[in-house]
């Protein structure tokens, strides 16, 4: 066994047992609010069954850690070079998420009178063993080359990501009055998760293919890369992020519109450029808000702008994370599922609220690792392709983190996107261990066998 | 039941039960107090007896589902800071490992 087996199983020991301390205080909490009588509860589910709730939660425990061990298993079989904290920070983000969950789906189901929503810590542990499922598929099967291939067709991936868009725009589930989603026999599938990769591996394509022949021209003082080159990359650029905008979702097209500013960033090195494209995001911004079109933009200004007079959601929020202190509530002791969505859009309050300041910063601190072993993995990695591909995927994750965290704490407009791991969404899941298992793969030598 | 049954119960025989077994355990539990007062005077046993009663004592008083719960809290939210804080200094200790494993080789150059 290597170092870096022995740091990855090292780490990942010590997140399981944070995990399993998770599950026990969630345990605890069923009892301090209803007795023992609660852990044998039936919980009903429709397709499942009855099941108890200290069954489930030992059950969601060992099913997480043999994921996590098994994906330990074969990533340091396929690549034993790869990083070793990737795979430990991502298992302790799902286990957290996943006792969020556990914790959350009671009362969610409560709040909204759905007594389907008490099943969403088991989908979410059913996502998160195929997520793991993906990370090693991803580990064993893909290699360098293979993903090389699928740049070379760039302008085709644009095309399908802006056809898969359209496609669920017409033929997609609706939920909440938004198609978003498309249905695939009993499972549904968030197209835009699996867009916004498909765009971040077009623009590393281009970058890395067109990069060096991109001249700069100097227009009113600016170094700009010039028309003919870049002229096709804003087209694609539009292509794809327009379908997604008029869709009215908005997070994963400011998402993607800013990994392509970390993307162009990289590929031409003009700062120029990504200043300009800031300056019409705002531009844009502002001319949607007086305008009022579309309609969301105004909305979720307001929402940002005046809290206390739009709607209730970040008010919500915010009192749930100012109620949190230092140390938190402790875990089922807060009541944040008065906040609207709080399983998938709003879990950083929740985190704030039941585990303080203390556990907030300790997920931001993870983040923070994930996302600078990324960009190590990036900078590291011989293959110019790969390495831009590795900063595209690990600005997806921080430009998610920050969104997300911002307007949940009251600093950016509220864009509703996940949060990375942690927060209720299958194919955000599954994705996010897809891309883990890209960023493992750029990080090993093996990438370029 | 029986008319004698009846005849004691129609005299309040009923209550005699209840009374009887709570003076039984009443005069039990006085001869177990009496028998370990008495234990925990004799030299051998006294002190250790003394000290488990208080240890006992502060175990009831503190082992309360309030307190695991906060207890097991506090230990779940300062585990997580210290794998964080974990993760954080391997990867300095590997950079800095890094850092003079290349001054090394340029030194042995």
């Amino acid at each position: 066994m290597n170092d870096k087996a022995r740091t990855e199983k090292k780490l990942l020991g010590f997140t399981l047992l944070v995990t399993a301390l998770g599950f026990l205080i969630v345990v605890l909490s069923f009892v301090e609010r209803g007795g023992l009588g609660s852990l044998a509860g039936r919980v009903k589910g429709p397709a499942l069954g009855e099941f108890s709730t200290l069954p489930l939660a030992v059950l969601s425990a060992t099913v997480l850690a043999a994921a996590a061990w098994g994906s330990h298993l074969v990533v340091r079989r396929a690549l034993p070079t790869a990083d070793p904290y990737l795979l430990p920070l991502a298992v302790f983000l799902s286990g957290l998420g996943l006792v969020l969950l556990f914790r959350l789906a009671p009362d969610v189901a409560r709040a909204q009178d759905d007594p389907r929503l008490r099943l969403l810590a088991l989908k979410q542990l059913a996502w998160t063993v195929l997520g793991c499922a993906t990370f090693c598929g991803v580990a064993v099967l893909v290699r360098g080359r293979h993903l090389a291939a699928a740049a070379e067709h760039k302008y085709l991936l644009v095309v399908f990501s802006a056809l898969l868009i359209a496609a669920t725009a017409f033929f997609g589930v609706e939920r909440n009055g938004r198609r978003l989603w498309i249905g695939l026999g009993p499972l549904s599938l968030q197209t835009v998760e699996v867009v916004k990769v498909l765009l971040v591996l077009f623009a590393a394509g281009f970058f890395h293919q067109e990069g060096r022949y991109i001249e700069h021209r100097r227009v009113a003082g600016l170094r700009l890369p010039g028309i003919s080159h870049a002229g096709p990359f804003l087209a694609m650029a539009g292509l794809a992020l327009l379908p997604i905008f008029f869709q009215g979702d908005l997070g994963p097209t400011l998402l993607i519109y800013f990994s392509f500013l970390a993307l162009i960033y990289v590929g031409t090195g003009s700062r120029a450029a990504v200043c300009l494209a800031l300056s019409l995001f705002l531009g844009a911004a502002t001319v949607a808000y007086v305008a009022g079109y579309p309609a969301v933009v105004q909305a979720r200004i307001d929402m940002w702008l005046f809290p206390f007079s739009h709607g209730e959601t970040i008010v919500a929020s915010l009192w749930s994370i100012s109620a949190g202190g230092l140390l938190g509530l402790g875990i089922g002791r807060g009541l944040p599922a008065g906040i609207p969505v709080v399983q998938s859009d709003f879990n950083f309050a929740a985190i704030c609220e039941e585990m303080g300041f203390v556990g907030a910063m300790t997920v931001l601190a993870v983040y923070a690792l994930l996302l600078l072993r990324g960009f190590r993995a990036a900078r590291r990695c011989r293959d110019g392709f790969l390495g831009i591909l590795a900063i595209g995927l690990a600005s997806l994750f921080t430009i998610q983190t920050l969104m997300i965290v911002g307007g949940v704490t009251g600093m950016l407009p509220m864009t509703g996107i996940t949060l990375p791991f942690i927060s209720y969404g299958g194919t955000s899941i599954v994705v996010s261990w897809a891309i883990l298992g890209v960023l493992s793969l750029v990080s090993s030598e093996e990438a370029e066998a | 039941m029986t008319p004698d049954q009846a005849a004691r119960r129609a005299a309040g025989g009923t209550a005699l039960a209840p009374l009887a077994s709570r003076t039984c355990f009443a005069l039990g539990r006085a001869v177990v107090r009496l028998a370990f007062l008495v234990l925990a005077l004799t030299r051998r046993f006294g002190i250790p007896m003394i000290v488990g009663y208080i240890a006992w004592r502060v175990f009831r008083a503190t082992f309360t589902l309030h307190n695991v719960f906060t207890v097991v809290h506090l230990l779940y939210v300062t585990a997580g800071a210290a794998f964080a804080a974990l993760a954080a200094e391997r990867i300095l200790q590997e950079k800095v490992r890094a850092g003079r494993h290349a001054e090394e080789e340029d030194g042995s150059r």
